[in-house]
């Protein structure tokens, strides 16, 4: 017959259709909320998901994984007496591994001695540039630069972050990040313990 | 790209030359090894899974890096669902563009929008993942990511393709736009060096994965999809063919992975290697894609050791003649070739 086949598709839209409203019954029944709640929104995200599967940015978000990532920013450890310590040491690293080439460090240096201190002095990130890669963050041996996860950054004007624009705290970081922040602090936590534990020999030799 | 038609069928091109040409070999003359990876993502933003796999398993050829046993089946997970999303995105855009305006094409996102959580989960980015790197990936799958993974290819994704194929494989208006339009015989594929489903769709049963082998894709019983008619209406099968495959080497893949993490390669940052050129092979979803490497040792050492690279794909940035001729062999009722290019 011809449009038998039509037919057979238009069922699958059909059902499609319906599978929303009775999924939005049953939901409503349980006293579960389907719309406008993380539960919502991962069921969306599940292979058992049917019917609508649109997630309404931006009342609703999809769910980031810990390792979304986007633009880099610059982490600092809060000093007991409110002060920042930027973790960076200025070594440069980033920046040359960096693929589009968007980074830019000025070093800092002692105005006595004219020796370099390591601290950036200026660093900038032009995020109309950086492609999101992470190679920053993978790289960096002072677990000083991480990938955000705010995306919400459209602007009409040119984004060159500076110094102050590319810093966050390392309790910001440890919120989006739980797992790799502690990871990074274990590992951290044990090379000074092993750098005591030598220092404690020496000191006994 | 001006093309004359008569209906649906052409009777002059006249390819215009320097489009689509996005610098990426320049850029592949001042970058590293290293910081090619992620501008593979963005060769096609489709496949970029598919694109690091070409990308770095030619630098490991070159620079003989040994690829971790886990990561290699982790490889071949990540690239065999990109293979998946492409094609249903592959048949909805087609239905894009026969005037079935974005249904088909939704419920095929819908599918790869649950991947590109996998993607996103392993590798921080939904399309431009930079996933890859020498010697293994960036990081292990973790285990819940893995059920994901798991419940998609055995619940999800054959029941969603099997609805795929009720929606539109018999729908007559399809079958009437696409059956016996734009034949192409097998030797007419082979002469114009067609490559991917639609070589295979031409009666030609080449599939790299099965004639030379990379990764570990010589230890998985798979089929290679052929069909023979080479119209318009096996090249939109086939990617259901394919898909069935795919799910098959994703069954075994996720059932043979090896465990433990201590099998993931730390990430090798090569230096300056030795001499030579390379070519690999690798199979992306739309076809085959040729990455052509050139090294040369520097004379002087530059930080992060730079060695000269190149980066080529015929396929994008060199012929291009025989690239557009390609593509409108390949997609001809979608985009280039039947109507402006
Ligand atoms: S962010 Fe890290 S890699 Fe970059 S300069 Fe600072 S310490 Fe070095
Ligand atoms: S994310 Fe990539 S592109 Fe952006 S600043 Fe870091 S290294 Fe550069």
């Amino acid at each position: 017959m011809y449009g038998k086949g039509i037919l057979k598709g238009l069922s699958v839209t059909w059902k499609r259709f319906w599978d929303t409203y009775l999924d939005d019954i049953s939901w409503w029944l349980s006293g579960r909320k389907r719309y406008h709640s993380e539960e919502g929104v991962r069921h969306r995200s599940s292979k058992n998901t049917r019917g609508i599967f649109t997630v309404q940015y931006p009342e609703e978000q999809l769910i980031q994984p810990e390792e979304f990532r986007y633009v880099p920013f610059l982490v600092y450890d809060e000093k007991p007496d409110g002060g920042k310590e930027v973790r960076c040491t200025s070594c440069g690293i980033c920046a040359k591994v960096c693929p589009p080439q968007c980074i830019w460090i000025v070093r800092t240096n002692n105005p006595q001695t004219g020796k370099p201190v390591p601290e950036p002095a200026e660093f900038y990130i032009d995020m109309d540039i950086c492609m999101n890669c992470g190679f920053c963050a993978e790289y960096c041996p002072f677990d000083a630069i991480k990938m955000d996860h705010d995306f919400d950054i459209a602007s009409y004007g040119r984004n060159v972050y500076n110094l102050e624009k590319l810093l966050k705290p390392a309790s910001y970081y440890a919120q989006i990040r739980p797992q790799n922040y502690s990871r990074e602090e274990e590992a951290r936590k044990a090379k000074e313990a092993a750098k005591a534990a030598k220092a404690e020999a020496a000191a006994a030799a | 790209m001006a093309v004359s038609l008569n209906g649906e069928t052409i009777t002059g091109l006249k390819p215009v030359m320097g489009y689509l040409h996005r610098n990426h070999d320049k850029i592949g003359e001042r970058n590293t090894f290293l910081q090619i990876i992620p501008y593979t993502d963005r060769l096609d933003y489709f496949n970029s899974m598919a694109n690091n796999f070409g990308y770095v398993t030619t630098v490991e050829k070159l620079m003989k890096i040994s690829v971790a046993e886990r990561a290699e089946y982790i490889r071949v997970i990540m690239a065999e669902l990109t293979r998946i999303q492409n094609h249903l995105v592959f048949i909805g855009m087609l239905l894009n563009d026969l005037g079935t305006l974005y249904t088909p094409a939704l419920y095929a996102f819908e599918e790869r929008e649950l991947i590109l959580d996998i993607f996103e989960a392993v590798s921080g980015a939904r399309m431009m993942c930079n996933y890859f790197r020498f010697g293994g990936v960036v990081r292990d799958i973790p285990d819940d990511v893995m059920q994901k993974i798991k419940d998609l290819v055995y619940d999800r994704l054959p029941a969603k393709t099997e609805e795929m194929e009720r929606f539109l494989n018999e729908n007559e208006v399809l079958v009437a736009r696409l059956k016996g339009i734009k034949v192409l015989n097998a030797e007419e594929a082979v002469r114009l060096s067609v490559t991917g489903p639609c070589l295979r769709a031409s009666g030609v049963p080449y599939d790299i994965r099965r004639a030379d082998p990379y990764s570990v894709y010589d230890r998985f019983d798979f089929d290679v999809a052929v069909r023979y008619n080479g119209d318009m209406y096996d090249n939109y099968l086939i990617r259901f063919d394919e898909i069935y495959q795919s799910l098959r080497i994703l069954d075994q893949a996720v059932r043979q992975i090896p465990r433990g993490t201590d099998q993931l390669a730390e990430t090798a940052v090569p230096g300056a290697g030795p001499g030579g050129r390379g070519v690999r092979t690798g199979r992306i979803p739309e076809g085959r894609t040729w990455l052509l490497r050139r090294l040369q040792r520097q004379a002087e050492p530059i930080p992060l050791s730079r060695p000269r690279a190149f980066l080529c794909q015929p396929d994008r940035a060199g012929d291009h003649v025989r690239r557009r001729q390609d593509r409108g062999l390949r997609r001809p009722a979608g985009d280039a070739g039947h109507r402006d290019g």
